[in-house]
């Protein structure tokens, strides 16, 4: 993929240790702090990603799923853009495709998962002229979800790339390949979501 | 005279101007009783006066949707009043105006927040009971075409947008099995709101209308109102988490 990247992944749970993982494994720096050329926030985590019908959904519960993924999304973001120094960088915002496909039970996990797919397009129009690319990645909605039998069933048919690994996608939207992109999605999920 | 919604029940929130107005006009001529849930009386009782000038049904419950507890009331009153709720119609919202993302005003974040991703979550919820026992219970949610393209102008409208469509799919999925259809709408039309985003963006109807295959901007109640009519009545009732952009054909990447 060419320069190494110095890259910060926000984002506690699995889906946030596997995307580090790979790209470590790939020869990139994983940092905490600025300076960094480039952010992936996956904030994911099947711990607190449990499904609720919305009969039973509590306010609180909507505030975790919806408003502090959002809030937590345009944080990092900005900052981002701080410690991009006016040298522009990359943004990957990572979401399960339950944004796309909807979910039984997961209505406040998806409001928070396409709200953050849409954030990617008009951040990447704003952004976009300062030399920073905002694209995203959507990814099984298994690697995140407590309980993705209950959302149901993204498409019928079975993947058409079993065991799909998002970890050379998230690095090339990382590298400067990617800057040509703009407010793109790509799917690795195994081809389910079409 | 079509009056396909004799007999339903329907709140249109946001029914004191704009698009909602408009929607609200539309149920209440095919036959809908119409509850307008707007934030101010000021608006809201001159639209159900008209609709009731105009011969129909309508009554207004002043509604804020920023909190759980205003759209309870609207839903007790709507139900006590007429012992059923067939279509809730979430249109209000407030708080977009052109900023940097960076520059976002907290309060104007939480303003969209609140009217759109949190009162979908609380329309929702504390109409289902009813939607449920009605035999054609309908959810509209009102987004925007720019909930499915980023909004360069107000970068956090989008996806407070955005998260209407996947509640919408979330429980298309999840109300199924109980018979209530639930669609977005999203159009662009003449409202107060975009003559605000127009002298905020003076550059912004031309840009509009130039990409507008119909070359014109939606007017509320003939061109936003009878598709909301349509999913909220019964010849919808195969359609469900779906959102139809109702944009004179602007915005074609459906």
């Amino acid at each position: 993929m060419g320069t190494n990247v110095r890259i910060k992944v926000v984002g506690a749970g699995p889906l946030a240790a596997q995307l580090s993982t790979a790209l470590s494994e790939r020869g990139h720096e994983l940092v905490d702090a600025a300076p960094y050329e480039a952010l992936v926030f996956a904030p994911w985590d099947p711990a607190v990603m449990v499904p609720r019908p919305i009969a039973e959904l509590t306010d609180a519960e909507f505030d975790l799923a919806w408003q502090q993924t959002m809030d937590a999304a345009v944080a990092a973001c900005t900052e981002a853009r701080t410690a991009f120094a006016g040298n522009g960088g990359a943004i990957v915002l990572t979401l399960p495709t339950t944004a796309l496909a909807g979910g039984d039970h997961y209505a406040h996990w998806a409001a928070a998962a396409e709200g953050v797919h849409i954030l990617t397009k008009s951040v990447a129009r704003q952004w976009g002229p300062e030399g920073i690319a905002v694209n995203a990645l959507a990814i099984s909605p298994e690697l995140v979800l407590a309980d993705a039998v209950v959302a149901g069933p993204v498409s019928i048919a079975t993947p058409a790339v079993p065991n799909a690994d998002p970890g050379a996608v998230v690095e090339f939207l990382c590298s400067n390949d990617a800057r040509n992109l703009a407010g793109q999605l790509l799917t690795v999920d195994g081809g389910l979501w079409m | 005279m079509n009056r396909s919604l004799e007999g339903r029940v329907a709140i249109v929130t946001g029914a004191g101007q704009g698009v909602g107005e408009g929607i609200a006009r539309k149920l209440a001529s095919l036959g809908a009783q119409v509850v307008i849930a707007a934030r101010r009386a000021e608006t809201g009782e001159p639209v159900a006066s008209a609709i009731r000038a105009d011969g129909g049904s309508a009554e207004c419950i002043v509604t804020d949707v920023t909190t759980r507890g205003s759209i309870a009331a609207c839903v007790d009153g709507t139900v006590s009043t007429h012992g059923r709720l067939d279509v809730m119609v979430h249109n209000a919202f407030a708080g977009g105006h052109a900023s940097r993302l960076e520059e976002t005003p907290a309060d104007a974040w939480f303003q969209m927040s609140r009217t759109s991703a949190w009162a979908s979550f609380w329309c929702a919820q504390l109409s289902y009971p009813h939607l449920k026992a009605s035999d054609q219970g309908r959810l509209v949610l009102v987004t925007s075409p720019s909930g499915v393209e980023g909004s360069a102008n107000i970068p956090l409208y989008s996806p407070a947008k955005a998260a209407q469509r996947a509640i919408a799919k979330s429980l298309a999925r999840e109300w199924g099995p109980d018979g209530i259809c639930v669609n977005c709408i999203a159009p662009v039309a003449e409202t107060p709101a975009l003559a605000s985003a127009f002298s905020q963006v003076p550059t912004l109807r031309g840009a509009i209308e130039a990409r507008t295959p119909l070359g014109r901007i939606g007017d509320p109640t003939d061109d936003i109102g009878g598709v909301v009519a349509f999913l909220a009545g019964p010849d919808s009732g195969y359609v469900s988490g779906q959102t139809i952009v109702c944009d004179g054909g602007s915005f074609l990447g459906l």
